[in-house]
């Protein structure tokens, strides 16, 4: 494969030699933890386990030459930092691509990153502050036949950490994808008060079957298909996904079809914004290695619906999406008061409000002798709406940001929770947290360049880990230095001796596209059995240095 | 244009997808006959610890494999790790063994998460663990392969002095390089004590207060990493072991049996296993 | 392996030069409308590029900023700015009414699987180019602090001055 892919580059260096120059472009990140012992929350020297660093690196250069693009993605984890999936641990090439672009066509030989409409089919991603890669190592033919239309084939394995594909390691995947966009296509249609686009895709895995116990099936497939149309200010957008008898891990070798729906559907004009999220999901994991679990190899995406939360207290119990069944809802809604209003002020006031929940689908069971989610059985009936009242997530937010002079503005947010951490997080038995977390976020700028940020957070539960308060102050001096001291403090713990304060210390630099951080500080043990296995990060306590840089 | 192109391109992608679908018809569990060489057993490392919730459905499919494959696949659970310390009552039992936690370290096992396993210690390309969605895959691989060895045990187990003699003979069935180590463990079946747990198949949840620990290693007899016994053997080849120790009073005679195998002191591939009964 | 590094050595002598243009690629707009990446700066004045997203609290202080003084920077030098979004699948759809109840007055382009976030090498966000009226890209940084766009717009006058 590297041969016939350098063979190719040599060809291309040849024949395009007279044709423009090439460029280069690329990016560097290293991620450095040294780790502490720190007797007061628990780190003793076994605790470390030898364990005293980590490292995440890489480097990332890609070239353009006319109608060609080619790219070499190089990632070390010696070790994985804390909290990255150990299996990470090693270097080497991850991504190495070629891809030569033309009107009517477009090729990738190599890794690529593909999404078939919103992922409930295919998408593969990398999202390197997670350490999640599951790019397409193979073929992707995309066409562009006519104006408005884009066909897309896929066909490849995934990557898997530092496993290359080995006959039979791990499934194929092969997917076609059409997408037709009608203003584009009609004639004159292009400023029409209408938009409409659709698009269908179909996806298949191959994996082979040697288990002793379940008579598996070898190829898997699926269909999806999606609408996009607007009116004006509206828009709705629907997709709806479907795919055959998958017996894997997730959902306990059962062999009922999967289905999934997402849907919604959006207001938006000048100041004001508007969405309803509908989404459904009935056992629609889908992995190229039906034994994996966890998070890996995963071939679809189905996106949770619900906020994501940007300070340290609101996000600290996000939502994962139930793979094996949820329905769920969010509503959204976004006003700009006017400047010069009663409640805009002087320079306008923005509020949003937001709601989302989640619950699990009621099953019934196949028969009297079979229990629901019983292996190597049809697994249970459920009709496509009904919901069960089991709730998993359910978050009531609402963010008001307000300026109140030119030197001052601030962020006010209050989040009410639910949170069934017996499902989202594999606690078993534990009650689900009721949470209420209030925030502030005030600015105040000292000049043209400098200001003091200052960030107040408090989380009130009775349940988990109990209470949390948050303060952080930031200054920074635009458009290059920051320093900042926080800290957490778990006073409310059920445990006496676990009321811990969790300290933060930070202070950076950048210059254009390159950033030096360095921070020191504690995080709190973290234990999570979700996908049928449990991992337990450790409380650590160390110095961090992050250096990236963009060419 | 759009018709002609819209209506042929839904009829490749139908073929295509009807080809790529296998729907499969109940029963959808076979009665797999055994095959493979009968001689040949395999050893399945369970890494699992009481207050690890996902641990139980796993013992269950481990129970699964043995009832499919009888004497030939031997079970020993490896209590190491995390999931493993013992907490406050009713998770005080500590059922970790220094030569368990030390596997657990080696083959990075519950940094990995528990459940895991290791089979005949096979390395998993990059890494040593096993999910269990590879149980029955990887067992019934295994299985298939050729037995280089076979192991000879007796144990004699005294009664009223509690001393235990185990005698170990391998004999290389093919000519082999490397070296060769053999390990001998104590492992006790039938340990009740609570363990965590989230799958009603498995029993209630969130906590078996008595659940049936199975299979447990309880320690290895001749160190962590056992004794050597032969460089590059030849076919025929072979070597006798002799070990014996004092049960401690803490364990169960009736429920302890012996377990032996021999493994690549290189790739730590397990090239046979073998256990007898006290 | 060695080969191909040789291969980037040669293309290293033979003269290979910093990225200066935008890639080629199919992104979507507010309305559902196709813009290609490539014809973003193919207005003759300088642009400034910002990648976004609805989670990132700082980028929203930085678009918030440059929208403040848009009108302002607009009728001194022409500057045209261009938001991109990379939220994904997860809160893409609620882009929109997002943006539009902020009122940005700036064309905002929807990234959800990354291709032109990666494209650009955009690794943090808020990260922002600026582009020369050729459509060459002149700098670029990451992060936000409070006031750091009047550093970025004498930048831009300096290119809208050169012109001239």
């Amino acid at each position: 494969m590297k041969r016939i892919i350098i063979s190719i580059l040599l060809a291309l260096f040849c024949s395009a030699a007279n044709a423009q120059q090439p460029t280069v472009n690329g990016s560097f990140q290293l991620d450095a933890q040294a780790y502490f012992t720190d007797a007061a929350i628990g780190i003793t020297d076994s605790a470390l386990a030898g364990q005293r660093s980590g490292f995440n690196g890489f480097g990332n250069v890609l070239i353009n030459w006319g109608d060609f693009r080619a790219g070499l993605r190089y990632e070390a984890y010696l070790p994985p930092m804390r909290g990255f999936d150990p299996r990470l641990e090693g270097n080497g090439f991850a991504n190495v691509w070629l891809s030569y672009r033309t009107d009517f066509a477009e090729i990738t030989a190599g890794n690529f990153y593909e999404q078939f409409g919103s992922g409930l089919l295919l998408r593969t991603y990398e999202e390197w502050s997670l350490g999640y890669d599951n790019s397409l190592n193979g073929l992707r033919l995309q066409l562009f036949p006519a104006k408005g239309i884009t066909l897309k084939g896929v066909y490849g394995t995934q990557r898997f950490f530092w496993q290359g594909y080995q006959r039979n390691s791990r499934g194929l995947v092969r997917g076609l994808d059409a997408e037709f966009n009608l203003n584009e296509l009609l004639p004159d249609r292009e400023s029409a008060p209408w938009r409409l686009s659709l698009g269908i895709s179909g996806l298949s895995k191959y994996q082979r079957d040697a288990d002793p116990i379940y008579v598996l099936p070898e190829n898997v497939g699926g269909l999806a298909g999606r609408i996009t149309a607007g009116w004006g200010n509206f828009t709705l957008a629907a997709e709806y996904a479907q795919k055959v008898n998958d017996p894997s891990a997730t959902n306990n070798f059962i062999y009922r079809e999967g289905r999934s729906a997402l849907a919604s559907l959006s207001y938006a004009t000048r100041g004001f914004g508007a969405v309803v999220q509908l989404k459904r999901v009935d056992n629609m994991g889908f992995k190229s290695d039906r034994s994996q679990l966890g998070n890996a190899l995963d071939i679809n995406f189905i996106p949770p619906i619900n906020r994501i939360h940007a300070y340290s207290l609101t996000g600290k119990y996000p939502y994962a999406t139930q793979a094996n069944g949820e329905m769920g809802m969010q509503l959204q809604l976004n006003y700009k008061i006017p400047r010069g209003s009663l409640l805009g002020g002087k320079y306008g006031t923005s509020v949003a409000l937001n709601f989302s929940q989640v619950n699990d689908i009621a099953r019934t069971a196949l028969n009297d002798t079979t229990a629901i989610g019983q292996d190597g059985t049809k697994g249970y009936h459920s009709k496509f709406f009904a919901v069960s009242d089991h709730v998993f997530f359910r978050d009531f937010n609402i963010e008001v940001d307000k300026r109140f002079s030119p030197k001052l503005k601030g962020l006010f947010q209050f989040m009410n929770l639910h949170y069934d951490i017996a499902t989202l997080q594999g606690h078993a038995g534990e009650e689900a947290v009721e949470a209420n977390i209030a925030l502030a976020d005030i600015t105040y700028k000292l000049s043209n360049r400098k200001a003091l940020r200052v960030e107040a957070q408090v989380l009130m539960t009775k349940q988990d880990m109990g209470d949390w308060a948050a303060l952080m102050a930031e200054y920074t001096i635009a458009p290059k230095w920051f320093v900042s001291v926080g800290d957490q403090y778990n006073f409310g713990n059920p445990g006496k001796a676990m009321r811990k304060h969790y300290y933060t210390v930070s202070a950076g630099t950048t210059r254009g596209a390159s950033r030096l951080a360095l921070s020191a500080g504690r995080q709190a043990e973290g234990v999570v059995c979700i996908g049928g296995v449990c991992r337990q990060v450790p409380a650590s306590s160390g110095v961090t240095v992050t250096f990236s840089t963009s060419f | 244009m759009i018709k002609h192109l819209i209506k042929p391109g839904f009829a490749v992608l139908l073929t295509i997808l009807a080809a790529a679908c296998d729907l499969i018809e109940p029963p959808f569990k076979q009665q797999a006959g055994q095959s493979g060489t009968a001689d040949r057993k395999v050893l399945l490392e369970d890494y699992t610890g009481h207050t690890c919730v996902n641990c139980p459905t796993a013992a269950l499919l481990s129970q699964n494999l043995k009832n499919l494959y009888g004497d030939r696949l031997i079970v020993m659970a490896v209590h190491a790790g995390y999931f493993a310390r013992p907490q406050s009552a009713p998770f005080n039992a500590d059922y970790r063994s220094q030569a368990g936690e030390a596997w657990d370290q080696f083959f990075n096992i519950s940094a990995n998460g528990n459940p895991n396993a290791l089979i005949n210690r096979l390395k998993n390309n990059t890494f040593w663990h096993f999910p269990p969605g590879n149980w029955a895959t990887k067992v019934a691989e295994a299985m298939e392969s050729e037995a280089a060895a076979k192991i000879e045990l007796s144990a004699n187990y005294n009664t009223t002095s509690r001393k235990l003699d185990i005698t170990a003979k391998t004999t290389f069935l093919t000519a082999l390089q490397g070296n060769f180590k053999l390990q001998v463990c104590l492992v006790e079946d039938s340990l009740v004590s609570a363990q965590r747990n989230n799958d009603p198949n498995a029993g209630p949840t969130p906590v078996i207060a008595e659940y049936v620990h199975r299979h447990v290693l309880r320690e290895a007899v001749n160190g962590i990493w056992g004794d050597q016994i032969l460089s590059n053997p030849q076919a025929g080849n072979s070597a006798t072991k002799t070990y014996q120790l004092t049960l401690p009073a803490a364990y169960k005679h009736q429920h302890c049996s012996v377990v032996v195998f021999v493994y690549d002191a290189e790739t730590y591939e397990v090239l046979q296993v073998e256990d007898k009964h006290l | 392996m060695k080969r191909l590094f040789g291969f980037i050595l040669i293309l290293l002598v033979s003269g290979l030069q910093a990225q200066q243009s935008l890639p080629s690629l199919n992104l979507k707009n507010l309305e559902g409308k196709t813009i290609n990446t490539a014809d973003i700066a193919k207005t003759g004045k300088p642009v400034i590029l910002s990648f976004w997203a609805i989670w990132c609290k700082p980028c929203q202080k930085e678009l918030d900023a440059f929208n403040e003084h848009y009108a302002e920077w607009q009728a001194e030098t022409g500057v045209k700015i261009v938001a991109v979004s990379i939220d994904d699948s997860r809160s893409v759809s609620r882009v929109a009414p997002f943006a539009r109840s902020k009122g940005w007055e700036f064309e905002v382009l929807l990234d959800p699987n990354g291709d032109f976030k990666r494209a650009m090498n955009v690794n943090m966000i808020p990260h922002t180019f600026l582009l020369d009226a050729q459509g060459k890209i002149v700098s670029q940084h990451t992060a936000y602090f409070e006031g750091a766009e009047f550093e970025l717009y004498e930048k831009v006058k300096a290119l809208a001055g050169k012109k001239k």
